[in-house]
């Protein structure tokens, strides 16, 4: 056995612990101190510590879905959760990428089959906070030049999307959900209706865009490359009293579009 | 790329809650350290914060995440972020911890103790050599509190690092809150640490509060430093000089003003005690 088995042994070992507290004793003819309930205790902090940490990222992704299930319930999810997906990263920020697939499975209860899309809204918008300020490869256009640019160029151009943008096609009005938890929010009368939401990030904060199926359409036909022309066809198949002009204005403001793509 | 300016004097922890205070202006400290891992982003209001406030204070840039001394191979993809940090931000300091935190199955994101023995010394020294060489600096890399300790141990942890250093020509964060909280959980002398370490050695000294609890005394980092803690400091500044000197505080943060108050403490027991600082003798 070379040195660097028994360091992964024992490292190996250590973690078997923190999973399970019944594994303490084969640590204990290794470590100090002496005393095996001592030890146990002390095993104990760490078991705690790595818990909370997996935790309070996880709720720092997710606090609506806390609101939500309540604070005992989100102790257990988290549980389970990193039982199931052991985090492949370092970095804690992006251990809970697949609570939404997860709570899913997890939450058998049809009544509460919405947190799920409450999930893949929250983690869109913790992933906005992180995104870059400006795309790649972009040319930026303030209001003036967008006016400038003229109809017909318009229509044949290639846009740019903000980063941090997402764009969600959900079975449940997640979005409803989401702002029902923001100042002055109020439950929606319904939550069990499809709905399009897109995440925007004008400068720093993140927030939701309400979006309609044809303007979802012609959202991500825009990020995939589309002309603003061909866009627009499948936002019309979809719905012919499309409104453009108000959407455009969202776009816009919202930071969404932020320019032309570079040729 | 501009020359990163030296720390010197006495640094808070740059935190969420005290973003909009130091939009507003630097408050009355001398250099800021941040938690690496939360600056790993592509862009957005942290990295702004951060971006903005290293015009005015020297920054430390402190990792918590890459677990060095894991017998996995270090996340790669980690490492590159750091880099990338590292070359945006133009730190005057990058340190990291002497533990690890992954295991085969997958990261733990804690602060794990290493068994201190010849065969981690190897270890380490290869992990320390492979993150100096990917950021293209030395870093430093500091002694932790910890719970338990291995029997089969070969070295204090201070003759560990002391030893690092010599091989890999790191520096040492010397956390004299952890000094204190291994003293009262393992017994050991923290005074006999800081002897252990060479002088020059020591880059950075941390400061924080911790919490006694049945089990063991707990490095939270969540109420103002003790009155040995403060003592051991007084000590560390006798024998490292006017090291540049942290007021960590990562639970239950604060007001902005409290942070100031206890920096101000550290300040006037730095000038009192502190003999000029012999600038760590690492690789630039």
């Amino acid at each position: 056995m070379n040195s660097r088995d028994t360091l992964a042994s024992q490292q190996q070992a250590f973690a078997a612990a923190l999973d399970d507290p019944a594994a303490d004793t084969a640590l204990a003819a290794r470590m100090l101190p002496a005393d095996a309930a001592k030890l146990h205790e002390r095993l104990g902090l760490y078991r705690g510590n790595v818990r909370a940490a997996r935790r309070v990222a996880l709720a720092n992704a997710y606090p609506v879905l806390v609101a939500l299930t309540g604070e005992a319930y989100f102790d257990a999810l988290s549980l389970a959760y990193a039982r199931t997906h052991a985090s492949r990263e370092a970095d804690l920020n992006r251990f809970g990428a697949h609570l939404p697939e997860f709570i899913e499975r997890y939450e058998t209860d049809t009544r509460y089959a919405y947190f799920g899309d409450v999930a893949r809204l929250e983690w869109a918008l913790h992933v906005a906070a992180f995104a870059a300020n400006e795309p790649a490869d972009a040319t930026p256009l303030d209001a003036r030049q967008w006016q400038a640019l003229g109809a017909p160029c318009l229509a044949q151009s290639r846009l740019a999307v903000h980063p941090a943008c997402s764009a969600l096609a959900l079975r449940f009005d997640a979005a409803a959900i989401w702002q029902a938890h923001q100042p002055g929010g109020a439950w929606p009368e319904r939550v069990d209706a499809a709905s399009w939401a897109l995440v925007v990030r004008p400068q720093w904060r993140a927030s939701v865009l309400e979006h309609t199926h044809a303007a979802h359409e012609a959202f991500v036909a825009l990020r995939d490359g589309a002309t603003l022309d061909s866009a627009l066809a499948l936002a019309f198949d979809i719905d012919p009293a499309f409104d453009f002009g108000a959407q455009w204005r969202a776009w816009i403001e919202a930071r969404a579009i932020v320019g032309l793509r570079a040729q | 790329m501009s020359t990163p300016r030296a720390l010197a004097g006495v640094g808070i922890g740059l935190r969420h809650a005290h973003y909009e205070a130091f939009m507003a202006g630097p408050p009355g400290i001398d250099w800021i350290e941040v938690h690496s891992e939360n600056y790993f982003g592509d862009g957005g209001y942290d990295l702004h914060v951060l971006e903005t406030v290293r015009r005015d204070l020297p920054v430390s840039l402190h990792g918590v995440g890459l677990g060095l001394g894991s017998a996995v191979p270090l996340d790669e993809a980690h490492l590159a972020r750091l880099a990338r940090l590292v070359e945006r931000i133009e730190p005057a300091v990058v340190s990291e911890h002497l533990c690890w935190g992954a295991s085969a199955q997958g990261a733990l994101h804690d602060l794990l103790p290493m068994p201190l023995t010849q065969a981690s010394l190897d270890h380490l020294a290869a992990r320390v050599a492979q993150m100096q060489d990917s950021l293209g600096r030395a870093v430093l890399i500091e002694n932790v509190s910890t719970y338990i300790r291995f029997r089969g141990d070969a070295y204090s942890e201070a003759e560990f690092l002391a030893s690092l250093a010599q091989r890999t020509g790191c520096g040492v964060l010397l956390d004299v809150n952890n000094l204190y909280v291994n003293q009262c959980n393992h017994g050991e002398d923290a005074l006999a640490a800081m002897a252990a370490l060479p002088p020059h050695v020591v880059g950075e000294i941390h400061l924080a509060g911790h919490r006694v609890s049945a089990a063991a005394v707990i490095d939270d980092h969540g109420s103002r430093v003790a009155p040995a803690v403060w003592s051991l400091y007084e000590a560390a500044l006798a024998r490292f000089g006017a090291t540049p000197t942290l007021i960590e505080w990562d639970t239950a943060v604060p007001a902005l003003d409290v942070l100031l108050d206890e920096a101000l403490l550290a300040r006037e027991r730095f000038t009192r005690h502190a003999t000029p600082h012999r600038e760590a003798e690492v690789r630039s």
